[in-house]
């Protein structure tokens, strides 16, 4: 039997207006629009895809004992890509984060719309960050949109020393050691160089750091601005280098179809199956005593050590460096949360902050007059990694990403032509697919 | 007594739906195909520039391994799955000894997770160290340096197409089960009185019979095929180069290159060739009914 039409208007009415009542209370219960609690407390939104859960827990504990009153709402997301896209999401849906993580690749002005400009809050110390990496973080339109917070760079390999001897290996030092080396580890029933060529971003970070080695170096460069062909003599060197790493075993067998993280880290290196893993210097942390990486695997009590991937071309291979990470700050921010936030970005652009993050080795200071401070029970592989990777980067004459004002996904489609390559095409035929 | 919404009362009842789908459904599409017409990277920069996305798609070499991926994929993954599923039932039909067990063991994939399911494939087909090829390696059919490229660019269709054939035979099984329980006993004991042997009988009186099943079966793959997605993005993630993409990675990793405008395009195209494909099949289907 159907109700009577006219009470159902009212109890919606009613069932409305109880809504409504409960949603100005819970408005009222959290506090005022500003951010701000009854108590004081400001709470602050950070969504980022690095630190890890493990390497934020001794920053914010430190920047909360020194800010009682701030409270910071983190969130992590599984790799820079799914950040990416809950980050887009967010902006869409016109919920900035107060605090967000940018990368300083081709889509950097399109996040760094949403941040405010550092001179809005960082004026009186943002001179403690080293100059250079600035540029990274500056829009075309030339305002300084985010803080650099760490530095990377490419190429290193991450070795299993204790393999090494076993197997009576040295490292290798040119291209004729690193074929050499390679063939000694499948005879002897193992995996060369796991490299995972199937991320696009490594396979375009490699053949960036490797074509700086032909020619006069930084031909790359021009090619992404559109200023040279892609086919040009110099680059189809590189990518015929390329192919032959493939080719010589120095690479795995199917490495086009090896993921770095995980398969390369966990099925080849950690599953003591390969001798070593060309990676970047984020990596080198897996070489310290006490890392999370190690122990349970098969490598736990082997020594792990770091070292920079060896000269393949014509020139001195040196590495390729930038920034890694930078924090924006909400264009939004005003009052007590913006206050707040400034001094959020202060403690990790280049307070203790950015030792602390700066000392698990996820990358190197972006802030001067900061190292990393290792603990003392460090093994001599360790030490010596550790300061190779850090001479490399402070050496580095090129960056490592490649900025496309036409094309955002560039690094992508590089590396599927570098996988094409790989896997017998004709390095010339396909550089020229990149020509917009 | 006048009843609830007088002569709106039809409308009435159909506006939840209406509203719901309306609001989800038709302004979602309806925005893709505006966006599809502009060059939109996600977030800020959003022109009109008409058709040039399609213009460009019809021209990307990687659209077209695309397309022929996932119609290859339809075409194996469809066939395999009624055939199989086909043959399980009526063998699970004929009430053997340990039927009961089979039919459980076949319907146990569709209790996975498919992410679950690519992910374990993607281990074991893996090819220096995967048990696919260690197996092979141990029974002496690979060479000890040899391996067989499983999700490479050669057989990775093919092998995602065997993934989903894993995944989703028992679920044809199934239905094509509660279709033959459907059929009348009289039709196989007349066929079996005129001297019908069992093939005979499949083939005169259980497939025509399941007509009805397989018409929905195929149209059910044919929607689910232009949806594929995770087994292909948790083995190959479309890769070595472009050579496993299917159209829907196709769209995802377009997106990923902020490219949101092109994404949407690939998007109608795929909504299109669904719509064209299920109206056919269904055409197809009414004729021989």
């Amino acid at each position: 039997m159907f109700r009577s039409p006219r009470a159902v208007p009212r109890r919606l009415l009613a069932a409305t207006g109880a809504a409504s009542a409960l949603v100005l209370l819970a408005g009222c219960a959290g506090g005022g629009d500003d951010g701000v609690a009854e108590d004081g407390t400001v709470t602050l939104t950070y969504r980022t895809w690095i630190p890890s859960l493990e390497q934020w827990q001794p920053i914010v504990d430190a920047f909360e004992a020194e800010n009682p009153d701030i409270k910071i709402d983190f969130q992590g997301a599984d790799g820079a890509s799914d950040y990416l896209s809950e980050l887009d999401n967010l902006i869409l849906a016109g919920e900035v984060p107060d605090m967000y993580g940018i990368q300083t690749t081709s889509s950097f002005d399109d996040y760094a719309e949403y941040a405010l400009g550092t001179d809005e809050f960082a004026a009186d110390w943002i001179d403690g960050v080293k100059p250079e990496l600035l540029e990274e973080t500056t829009t075309s339109d030339g305002e300084v949109k985010a803080l650099p917070i760490l530095t990377a760079g490419s190429e290193f390999y991450l070795y299993n020393e204790s393999l090494f001897e076993e197997l009576g290996l040295e490292l290798p030092t040119d291209y004729a050691s690193l074929v050499e080396v390679s063939k000694a580890a499948q005879d002897a029933g193992y995996s060369s160089f796991a490299m995972g060529a199937a991320d696009t971003w490594h396979a375009a970070d490699f053949f960036v750091w490797l074509s700086n080695q032909y020619g006069d170096g930084g031909e790359i460069y021009d090619a992404a601005a559109g200023e040279i062909p892609w086919e040009s003599d110099t680059l189809v060197e590189a990518a015929t280098a390329w192919q032959k790493l493939f080719d010589d075993g120095v690479f795995q067998q199917a490495a086009t179809s090896t993921t770095t993280y995980p398969s390369a880290r966990d099925d080849y290196l950690l599953a003591r199956k390969s001798l070593a893993m060309p990676t970047g210097s984020w990596h080198v942390s897996a070489t310290l005593a006490g890392n999370a990486e190690t122990p349970g695997s098969a490598v736990e009590d082997d020594t792990l050590g770091m070292a920079p991937f060896p000269t393949i071309g014509d020139n001195e291979a040196t590495s390729t460096s930038g920034v890694d990470y930078a924090l924006a700050l909400s264009a939004d921010l005003e009052g007590p949360k913006l206050e707040a936030a400034t001094k959020f970005a202060e403690f990790l652009a280049v307070g203790e902050g950015q030792q602390i993050w700066v000392d698990t080795l996820q990358g190197f200071p972006a802030a001067n007059d900061v190292s990393a401070e290792l603990a003392e029970d460090q093994s001599e592989t360790a030490l010596e990694s550790v300061q190779q990777v850090t001479d490399s980067l402070a050496a580095a004459e090129y960056p490592r990403k490649l900025v496309s004002a036409d094309n955002d996904g560039l690094e992508n489609d590089l590396g599927v032509v570098l996988q094409n390559i790989a896997n017998g095409a004709d390095p010339a035929e396909e550089l020229a697919t990149l020509n917009s | 007594m006048r009843s609830f919404g007088g002569r709106w009362a039809p409308y009435l009842y159909v506006a939840p739906i209406v509203i719901i789908a309306g609001v989800l459904l038709y302004f979602s599409i309806g925005f893709a195909v505006y966006a599809s017409l502009t060059d939109w990277n996600g977030l800020t920069r959003m022109e009109f520039i008409g058709l040039a996305n399609y213009a460009e798609l019809f021209q990307d070499r990687t659209f077209y391994i695309a397309l022929g991926n996932t119609v290859k994929f339809m075409i194996a993954t469809v066939t395999l799955q009624a055939v199989l599923g086909l043959l399980i039932a009526v063998i699970a039909k004929e009430r053997i000894p340990g039927s009961n067990f089979f039919k459980a063991l076949f319907f146990a994939p569709i209790a996975m997770a498919p992410a679950i399911i690519a992910t374990v494939f993607k281990y074991m087909l893996e090819a220096n160290y995967g048990a696919l090829n260690e197996t092979l390696r141990a029974l002496g059919l690979l060479g000890a340096n040899e391996t067989i490229q499983w999700l490479g660019a050669d057989l990775g269709v093919w092998s995602i197409s065997a993934i989903n054939v894993f995944s989703w035979m028992g679920f044809s099984m199934m239905v094509y089960f509660a279709g033959l329980m459907a059929i009348p006993d009289e039709l196989y004991e007349a066929a079996e009185l005129d001297g019908a042997g069992w093939w005979r009988r499949l083939f005169s009186i259980t497939i025509p019979s399941l007509r009805g099943t397989t018409s929905v079966l195929i149209t059910l793959g044919i929607v689910g095929s232009l949806k594929t997605f995770d087994s292909v993005w948790l083995t190959t993630q479309g890769g070595p180069g472009v050579s496993t993409h299917f159209l829907s990675t196709f769209l995802y990793q377009a997106r990923l290159d902020r490219e949101a405008g092109y994404s949407s395009a690939i998007g109608i195209v795929i909504l299109v060739v669904a719509f064209a494909l299920a109206v056919v099949q269904m055409r197809l289907s009414n004729r021989e009914n």
